[in-house]
This record gives C-alpha cells, structure tokens and sequence, in this order.
C-alpha cells in the first residue's frame, strides 16, 4: 500500500473517531442501553458497607420494600440504599435545585430557579439547620448521615446503573450528605409556604380596588366557611378565645388589616409601591419549580378521621391524600422500615430518611396544609447598602456568589433577605424557616409512636411547613395544626393589644413594632381530640373560626368546597365504613357546582335557545354535579364558568395588570350570585353574564367538539404527570381525567377558555386509608419505586390509582427478596 | 504441506478469535467507539482483501449480540427515548454505534496491515544495505 493512502487512512480513523464521540453514549455494554439492566426486582446479595448486621430488603408485588433491619443505624443506611439504588437522579436534581445549583446540571436554563432558591434563602436555612442538628439533636443527625451513607454506598458499589438521565446529560453523581437532604425538606417547606406571595398579592388587590372591593372578594375568611373548619367551634381552644382576651371577634374581622394603624405602611406609600411588588413576586417565583406560587392551582390537600364512636368498625380510622404536583417519578417512595425500636408503614420523599405519611401497627396520620401565614413580607427603607431600624442606619448583611460566571449578592436585613429592592425600598422575606427547622425529628418520633400522646409529643417538633395532623391511635383521633405560626404585635384602635397571624399587607420593617415576638404556643394550635360530633376534617380550609386567640389575619386558605363535601358526607353517615372512606376518597362532586347551578340554569332558562343551546341546558339542568371523565354535564358547565370568569373576574383583574393573580372562588362568585347579582363584579347584572357565558360555552364547545352528546369532560380535561426535567419523553399522559379543583377526588384546573383544558399536574400524591385497631391499611399512590421509565415498577400503581382501587398494605406476596450484607 | 495447512488455519482462527474477544472487552469496558482501533492489530498481517469484510462485520457484530442481554420492549423504549431526544431515527439509535465500530475497525485493519506490509518490504532492503 502507498504510504499517501495510509496516511488518509489514519486521517480518515481520526476523524471518524472524533467526530463520533458523541456516538459512545449508544455503546451497547455501558450506553444508555444499560439503563435496560435495572428494570426489575430480582433476589440476589448485595454487599454494602458499613451494615452492622445483614438487612433484608422484601420487594411486595405492589412495589413496597420491605426494610428489615436490626437496628436504626443499618435501616436507614439501607433506606439510602435502596432509595437510591431506585431514584438517584431524582434525589440529586432535587438536591441541586433546592440549593441553588441546578444549573450545573442544565446549564443557563436553570439559572433563574438557582438565583431564586438562593434569594428565598434555602440553603442558607438548610446549613443552619444542619449545624443546628449536629450540636441539638446528634442521635436524629446520626440517623442522616446514615441515610446519606447508604446513597454514597450505592454509587460506589458494582450494582451501581447510572440512571438514563445521567448517561444523557454525561454527568456523574455527587456524593450525598445530610444537607442535600435538609435543603430538600425546605424546598418541600417553601413549596408550601402561605405568606410570601399572599400578602403582595392582597396588597395589589388592595392597590387597584380598595378595601371595601377587595373584602367582598377577598375575605378573611372565605365564605361558607363557618360550620366547616378544622377544629369544629367558634374557635375557642383549650379554654382560651378572643372573648376571654376582652376583644370581640367581630371587632377584630371590622378592622381595615391594610391600614396604616396595623401595618405601619401608609395606603399611599403602598399605593406607589406596585412596581416593587411586582418584582417581588416575580422575583419569588421559580421559573424551574413545582412550588405552589408556579402552578396554575394551588396545592391543596384532604384528610378527616373518624372517630370510633361514629365508624362502622367502632374504631378509629384515617383517610388522607396529599394534594401535590404529580411528577414522574413521584416524589414519593413507599416502604415499610422495621428495626428493633420502629416499625413504619407508609410513604417517604425520596432524598429525606423515614417514612412521612404513613402508620405503624398502632397509629396512623396523613398531613395537610394548613395554610395560615409561616412567612411576613416586610417593607425596608434602604440606603446604600444599609437599612433603617428604630431610627439608626445599620449594615445589611451580603450572601455573595457566582452564578453564570456573574457575581451576584442578596442583601439580608434583621427581616430576612430582600426579595426585591427598588429605589430606597425594599421588601423583606421573614419566614420561619430561617431558624433552626426540627421538622425531621418529628418525622422520626411519629416513625417510632405507638400511640396518640407519643404523636402529640412528636407533633411539638414540627415548625415548617404548618401542616395539619390527622393522627388516629387504635382508640383516639385528632388533628392538630402544628408548626411555628409567627405571632405579630397589634395595638388595635381601641386600645386594647392582640398578637395575630400574618397579615394581608406589607408590614412596617423599619420600626421594629410588627416584628414577630414568638409563636403560637403548641397548646394554642387549632386542634381537637375525639371530637364529640364523631369526625374532623382539614382539606386546607379554615383552621379555626373567628373566635381564635390568635386571629388569623394571614389565613388565606382554600375556598373550603371539599370541606363541604366531606362535612356534608360524614354527617350524613352514622357509621362510616372502610369502604365509605374509599368512597369519599373518590368523590368527584363538585360543591359549589351544586350550588351555582340553580343561579346558572335560572339564567339560561330565561332566555331563547337554538337546537344545540337546548341540548346543552338539558344536560346542564340533569346534571347531578360530578365531574366523571364522560360527564357532558360537567364540560357545559366548566366552560360556562370560564366564559363567565372571563367574562367578569378576569377581565377586571386583566384591567388592573392582576391578570396572573389566583381567581376569585366559585364560593364567592355564589355569594355574589345569591346576594349581589349586580355587583360591577358581575358587569352589574348576573342573568345577562350567564346567558352571554353559555351562549359563548356552547360555540366554543360546538366548534372544537362536535354535538353536546360529545361532549366528555375527559376529552377536555386529561392528567400529565410531568417528568421534572421537562422531558416529555420521561412523562406519562395526557390522560382522561376525573374532578376538577373542588372534589374531594382532585384535579384541579384554573378556568380558562380554551379546548382541552391546561393538563391537570395537581392531583392526590397518594391515598392513604388506616385503622390500626382493626389492622386495616390501605394505600395507592400514582406511581412506583423505580425511577426507571423502562421499569414496570416507574408506574405500577397508576392504573390502581386512576380506577381509585387501593392495596392493602398489610397483605402483599413478596416477589423478590434482596439482602445486604 | 497439509501440517502447514492446519497451522494456517488456526492461526487463522485464533487470529480471528482475538480480534472478535478483543472488540468484545473493549466494548464491555471501555465506552469509546474509537477503541475499535485496536482490534485489528490482531490481523494485521493478513493481506487478502477478504480480511477487510470480516474486520468490518466483526466490528458491527459484536456490538449487536450486546443487545441479546436486554429484552426487545427495554430495547424498543430506549430507541424511541433516545431517538426523540437526538432527533435520529428510532432504528438509527440501535445501529449507529456498531456501524462505526464496523467502519473505525475495518479501516484500522487498512492501515494496520498497510503499516505492516511496508514495515516488511523495508526489512530486506536494510538488509541489503548491510
């Protein structure tokens, strides 16, 4: 051969090798073809350091792991292990968005969600929190270095896979500490803050209409919400009310809570300072996230207890379903952990040690949010790079880093950091979080209960997010409000001084006077214990009612339509089976449907209709209010209500620049049908809205589906369960999809007038149904263990919870049993 | 003469075998395409054209009986996966790697045994020289 062609030849070798390097990913042995290798459970022996005694891993054929162990330090190492051996870039992406570093992942795309979890302050609180631990609580800290121990064990073993994801974005995994897991947990916290965005957006609302407006849409307690709250009653707890502190209820919700005499901010300096909220807010909401402030619903979520005087079994029983961003994988994992001090059924987050939903053979509890302000906005006179407090200039302090190749710094006062600065203003994020969190211990004493005062103690631990607790033991039931509720220092107009929840406003950070001085004390929480009527319930509306020691000016809860639905279920029923709370679970009755319709179909009826309009009104008039996936009903009267909302609430918000604020509650558009049809928010007549609304609905409907018999509300309205790196490919759906925002059975939409719908993303996380005293355990969740898309087990469990059919947790064939050694 | 035929023959043979185990192993431990460089060197002194297919199916078969080891729908979701992502083919995302392989091989086999030819048509002319 001539030489000239040898060298082409290399040259040629050299160019195909370099150019195709990209190829090597496909390698068949180790490419991303070897995420083909971890799709199912099989026995074998795994060797991972660091056990004290061999544990056994039992996988059930519903997806369970069975942890067995001989004692904490080898469970929840192999807790690490096995979490990560089925969702490790689950845990890492989280871990690096929470801390600000997603961007090493994604690069530029991230950059804004690494700025805005730093500027909120996450790791910044999770690092306190960590040292915090380490000196406090070393036995609980342990436990998360043990966890963490289990994850690194993983990634040095020769079972290592690395996920898919990992292979395509070319990355390795980093070795976990317990702060990867506490900055998840404040993630967790901050995507179910209440008090960050919500006085802002009051203060906007309060801006553009002001108070009388804003209070008729805006109430403090949203309407309807009287005889539903948590903890049943005028609010009294524990034998204290407002009445025993010499202030009137009434006299507190009269007050105008945007004044200058209760925030310190003046209506007119407030007024000027809309641009500074706007970027308040904008600058709060994570582009990249799943917090609440980025999802067209807010999260919500249902949980009631039966007592054992008032269930078929006459023992307790507990039902819960946590309403969160459904995600592919789910952020949750389920396992049973049993060493020789706990023995725990239930649901964990991936990335945090334990179970956090779940029950051991004597006690169950599930959580809700609770809402009720954790966080304060409050307003700084800036100079420089200095603040004012009680008349004296003072530094702020700086939290400097690089992000993009950009220097940046957040400014922080004794408030919190400043989460927007504009001129000589800014405004400062207090939330509670900023202090030592001790939420983790609570999940761990709650792991280990075996019965009602031993959750009670563990409750005392918990701080952020305030959730509510709906505990059951084998003869007691509650739920309590826990966590650390910020108390705000009033001196009302008559004279008389009150410390509040939250606020609807800015607060005055300059003076030092609306500073938080405590928190509500633990016995003082919305809470009850074996109620008399026989139930509670808490799917996130009003905890207590206005007759609290402790107004909840902040409140901001949910509307309160799957209140009424379970209320009106529960009361209904003398004795409450299982199978009754499987039912309420799956409920797909919409609340406030039941009441608008009379007002909607009245409207109609007063007006003449064509063919097409009379089919629909007669579907609209047999409605029974249910929104199953072939309910024609349900679609008339959504689209209906969004034309209406366009209509009307929109419109104005739109007006004003408030379009991408929340929308107004149906319970309040029904208060207004009932009690001011011409209200300006109604365009001064209600009949004439609803008939321009239902002749709008019918077009658009007619239009984009044919005739009303074609009409299913599971052709408009379907689930995506998203993957969280945006890739549809990693995503399930869209599917058909039942309820809406107000079942107790959720999925939720915002109203808008486009076909199909925005994808449901919010739905129940999982379902959970116990009762320890008769040892019945039920639970489904929309997902599997495996993070795997290739795995049956990604998503073994959603066909059950699509059906709403549940496993029972107690009674499942083990298929695989893997030891480690 | 029919000694030196057998010979011939399992030299053949085990030449073969060590180009195919040696694409075999680089394959399984190392990720690189351009490993398929060295597998040739275990022919480099066959000169007959028909070594240029066998290094170019060797080099596109091992690779393939890779995929043996998973089941056909992992297979199948992976390439749809992947193809989604890359904007390939579904059907390109299985074979591009041992079509290269196959490529990079069967061309190292070009210029391995063209190094070597030259390599043994200078050592005589030194000899000479001498």
């Amino acid at each position: 051969m001539k030489k000239w062609l040898l060298v082409i030849i290399a040259a040629l070798i050299i160019l195909l090798s370099y150019s195709t390097q990209s190829v090597s990913l496909l390698n068949p042995e180790n490419g991303v073809w070897q995420t083909a290798k971890n799709i199912n459970y099989t026995s074998e022996t795994l060797s991972v350091p660091g056990l004290y005694s061999p544990v056994t891993v039992s996988m059930d054929k519903s997806g369970v792991a069975h942890i067995l162990a001989k004692n904490d330090h080898d469970l929840f190492l192999a807790q690490g292990y096995y979490v990560a051996s089925n969702r490790l870039f689950q845990m890492e992406f989280q871990a690096l968005l929470a801390s600000g570093n997603l961007s090493k992942y994604v690069g530029s795309a991230a950059q804004g969600s690494d700025y805005t979890m730093r500027l909120v302050g996450l790791p910044y609180n999770a690092e306190t929190t960590s040292l915090f631990l380490q000196t406090q609580f070393p036995s609980y800290y342990g436990l998360l270095e043990d966890f963490s121990q289990g994850v690194n064990d993983y990634i040095n073993s020769s079972n290592y896979v690395p996920p898919l994801l990992f292979k395509l974005l070319g990355i390795e995994p980093f070795y976990w500490n317990p702060f990867d897991t506490l900055v998840w947990s404040e993630y967790m916290s901050w995507s179910l803050i209440t008090g960050a965005s919500d006085p802002l957006l009051s203060d906007q609302f309060f801006n553009s209409f002001g108070f009388n407006n804003t209070s008729l849409i805006w109430p403090y307690y949203p309407y309807y919400t009287e005889n539903v709250t948590v903890m049943p009653g005028d609010g009294t707890v524990n034998g204290l009310n407002l009445h025993d502190l010499g202030i009137s209820p009434n006299y507190v919700f009269g007050l105008n809570w945007y004044s200058s005499e209760l925030t310190g901010v003046s209506p007119q300096l407030l007024g000027n300072l809309s641009a500074l909220i706007s970027q308040a807010l904008n600058n709060i909401s994570d582009p990249y996230g799943y917090s609440s402030h980025d999802i067209g619903s807010p999260l919500g979520s249902n949980s009631w207890v039966v007592t054992g005087s008032r269930s078929a079994t006459g023992y307790p029983m507990l039902a819960n379903d946590p309403h969160l961003p459904l995600l592919a994988p789910s952020v949750w994992v389920p396992l049973q952990l049993e060493s020789n001090d706990m023995n725990v059924t239930g649901w964990a987050l991936s990335g945090i040690p334990g179970v956090l939903i779940g029950h051991t053979p004597s006690t169950s509890w599930g959580i809700t949010t609770s809402e009720g302000n954790s966080a304060n906005d409050y307003l700084e006179i800036l100079n420089g790079t200095n603040y004012l407090y009680e008349g004296k200039w003072l530094p702020m302090e700086t939290r400097n880093f690089a992000l993009g190749g950009k220097a940046m710094t957040i400014y922080v006062t004794n408030n919190g950091p400043l989460i927007a600065k504009d001129g000589n203003y800014g405004i400062a994020l207090n939330w509670y979080a900023q202090n030592p969190q001790t939420s983790t211990v609570t999940e761990i004493m709650l792991d280990k209960s075996t019965n009602y005062s031993q959750m009670l103690d563990a409750l005392k631990y918990w701080n952020v997010p305030p959730q509510n607790f709906a505990l059951v033991s084998t003869n007691e039931t509650g739920i309590v409000t826990a966590g650390s509720f910020p108390l705000i220092p009033e001196d009302l107009p008559n004279g008389k001084s009150l410390n509040v929840v939250g606020s609807r406003s800015l607060l005055n950070g300059s003076s030092g006077l609306f500073e938080p001085n405590g928190t509500v004390p633990f016995q003082y929480l919305p809470q009850s214990t074996n109620p008399e009527r026989g139930f509670l319930m808490a799917p996130n509306q009003p905890t207590a009612w206005e007759d609290y020691p402790y107004p909840f000016i902040g409140g901001f809860w949910a509307s309160g339509g799957r209140a009424q639905t379970i209320y009106h279920y529960l009361m209904g029923n003398d004795k409450v089976s299982i199978a009754d709370m499987m039912e309420l679970q799956s409920n797909v009755s919409d609340y406030w449907a039941l009441q608008l319709k009379p007002y909607v179909v009245n409207a109609i009826g007063q007006m003449s209709l064509n063919s097409t309009q009379k089919e629909a009104f007669l579907i609209l008039e047999n409605w029974n209010s249910t929104a199953y996936t072939n309910s024609t009903g349900m679609t008339v009267y959504w689209y209906t209500l969004s034309e209406l909302y366009n209509d009307s609430f929109d419109r104005i918000l739109k007006m004003h620049g408030l379009g991408s604020s929340p929308q107004v509650f149906e319970s309040t558009l029904l208060y207004l049908a009932s009690n001011y049809q011409n209200s300006s928010w109604l365009n001064f007549n209600f009949t004439v809205l609803a008939q321009q609304s239902f002749r709008e609905a019918v077009a658009l409907l007619l239009g984009k589906l044919g005739q009303p018999s074609e009409w299913n509300w599971g052709k408009v309205h379907m689930l995506e369960i998203a993957s969280m790196t945006g890739l549809s490919e990693f995503s399930i759906g869209p599917l058909p999809m039942f309820g809406d925002d107000h079942t107790v059975s959720v999925g939720g939409v915002p109203l808008s007038v486009q076909i199909p719908e925005p994808y449901v993303t919010v739905s129940s996380s999982l379902r959970e149904i116990s009762s320890p005293a008769t040892n019945q355990f039920y639970g489904v969740f929309p997902g599997g263990p495996s993070e795997n898309v290739l795995s049956y087990y990604f998503s073994n469990q959603l066909t059950y919870w699509m059906e709403h059919r549940y496993y029972d947790m107690s009674d499942q064939k083990v298929t695989a049993v893997i030891r480690y050694v | 003469m029919y000694e030196t035929g057998v010979s011939r023959r399992l030299e053949t043979y085990l030449a073969l075998a060590l180009m195919i185990i040696s694409a075999f192993l680089l394959i399984a431990y190392l990720a690189p395409v351009w490993t398929a460089i060295f597998p040739p060197l275990f022919i480099l002194w066959k000169q007959r054209k028909i070594w240029i297919i066998y290094s170019l199916l060797v080099g596109i078969i091992v690779p393939f009986l890779f995929y043996i080891q998973y089941p056909v729908s992992a297979i199948s979701h992976i390439e749809s996966i992947v193809g989604a992502l890359t904007g390939m083919g579904g059907l390109l995302v299985v074979i591009v790697f041992p079509v290269i392989y196959g490529v990079i091989m069967m061309a190292s086999y070009l210029f391995w045994s063209g190094l070597y030819g030259i390599a043994r048509r200078r050592k005589p002319a030194a000899a000479t020289s001498q």
